[in-house]
């Protein structure tokens, strides 16, 4: 592995860009988001299926992702659905860029605007849910 | 104080660039950053049209480093040569002609009588010499004051203690690529034919630099729908080392200045990727690449939402 990389980035942000988690799309979402554009550099897009449970409330059954971007772009874009997955909507909402970064095993500074995307995209995806329903 | 004028291009080297800025906060000089083509050519009508009494350096690079084009060194030469005669007449100072020949020397005639060069830079690392060294021809009667001030090495130019070891080593290597030139420029120049015709059938990629006046071992694209840096991190983990432009690997966050100036959109730029050839290189490797390539791309535009 490149070396210059592997410095550039923790082996946790390699492992979840190499190896991506709910990556895909969501037949028939309760919601979805795309954020960034293409001359950035990064587009991101979130699909929430939202399920109810009597404990939780409404809760995140399933979220998936398309990102096209960078290696941390990716990686952040499959963190926070690991983060999220399974959660109650009021706490998938309030993920942190930091979290995501901390979850990661830390971002290079330069790199932390990705994870702005991506927590951004999954609160639209929620937004987008809460105004059909 | 006068300034001096100093013409060079928009797809130089930041080594040329970052300079020019300095000199330009400095006080000491005003800079033209010429436009290119969309080849990253640059053009020799601009140069003469842009000359003026107080010119006095033109410093354009043989070959771009991020899409290999060659620059019109020898007509730039002839066409200073014409200019200074007419500016000798007139008491107006001579314009020098400096080249960055980085990428050139072991591929392309480097002949500075030939092409009328007064200052041609180089680099040990491209020519299989030892990193850390490089070399400034400068013609005998040039005026140059020195670069540091100190014990008078290098013709008082700059001092500091020579790396001999570095120095004997730059110097056999130009000589065994001057010995092989012909032969490798051949080789390289056939796989590069090979690696260009694949990866051109593939759907949505563009070849970046001129099609046919390009140095051998420089292959550039753009890739649509790919970012340039997860391209590059997947190629890396298969065994493939390439570079991009793409902002998402530089400092900056701003795309390839090289590309932004041949007029490549950012959205492009993005997914810009340069594979580079050497005296190693086989087909094998070429055929490799390509199906990798291939696969990667593939992978990364299916992981791309749809807009």
């Amino acid at each position: 592995m490149d070396k210059l990389f592997n410095s550039l980035y923790s082996k946790k942000v390699m492992d979840h860009f190499l190896k991506p988690r709910n990556m895909g799309v969501i037949k028939d979402p309760s919601g979805q988001a795309i954020v960034g554009n293409p001359r950035c550099g990064d587009v991101m897009k979130f699909y929430i299926k939202v399920g109810k449970d009597i404990k939780k409330g409404e809760y995140l059954k399933d979220v998936k992702f398309q990102t096209l971007g960078c290696g941390a772009a990716i990686a952040t874009s499959s963190m926070i659905t690991v983060l999220v997955k399974g959660k109650p909507l009021k706490e998938a909402e309030k993920v942190t860029k930091k979290a995501i970064a901390e979850a990661l095993g830390g971002l290079p500074a330069i790199k932390m605007h990705c994870s702005v995307l991506a927590d951004e995209g999954l609160k639209k995806a929620i937004e987008n849910y809460r105004k059909k329903s | 104080m006068k300034k001096f004028h100093i013409i060079t291009s928009q797809v130089e080297h930041k080594a040329m660039l970052e300079t020019c800025k300095h000199l330009e906060k400095l006080g000491w000089a005003n800079v033209t950053y010429l436009p290119v083509d969309k080849f990253g050519m640059v053009s020799v009508t601009d140069i003469e049209n842009a000359t003026t009494e107080h010119t006095v350096l033109v410093s354009i690079m043989y070959v771009n480093n991020e899409v290999g084009t060659i620059q019109p060194i020898k007509e730039i030469g002839n066409l200073l040569i014409k200019l200074n005669k007419r500016r000798t007449v007139n008491h107006e100072p001579r314009i020098l002609f400096h080249t960055d020949a980085t990428q050139a020397i072991q591929y392309l005639d480097c002949n500075v009588d030939r092409l009328g060069i007064d200052f041609l830079s180089l680099t040990g690392h491209k020519i299989y010499a030892p990193k850390g060294v490089g070399a400034l021809f400068v013609r005998s009667g040039t005026p140059l004051i020195r670069q540091m001030d100190g014990g008078g090495q290098e013709l008082k130019l700059r001092s500091g203690t020579e790396n001999v070891p570095y120095i004997v080593g730059l110097g056999k290597a130009v000589e065994v690529s001057a010995k092989c030139k012909v032969q490798r420029v051949k080789s390289i120049r056939s796989l590069q034919k090979l690696l260009i015709s694949r990866i051109l059938q593939f759907p949505g990629v563009k070849l970046t630099g001129h099609p046919i006046k390009r140095a051998p071992h420089i292959v550039s694209f753009v890739v649509n729908n790919v970012e340039g840096e997860a391209l590059v991190l997947m190629l890396s983990a298969a065994g493939i080392m390439v570079s991009t432009g793409s902002a998402c690997t530089s400092n900056s966050l701003e795309p390839s200045h090289v590309l932004t100036a041949m007029g490549v959109s950012a959205e492009l730029s993005h997914g810009s990727v340069r594979f580079s050839l050497g005296k190693h290189t086989t087909e094998k490797e070429i055929n490799d690449a390509v199906r990798i390539f291939e696969e990667i791309v593939q992978k990364l535009r299916l992981m791309a939402p749809q807009i």
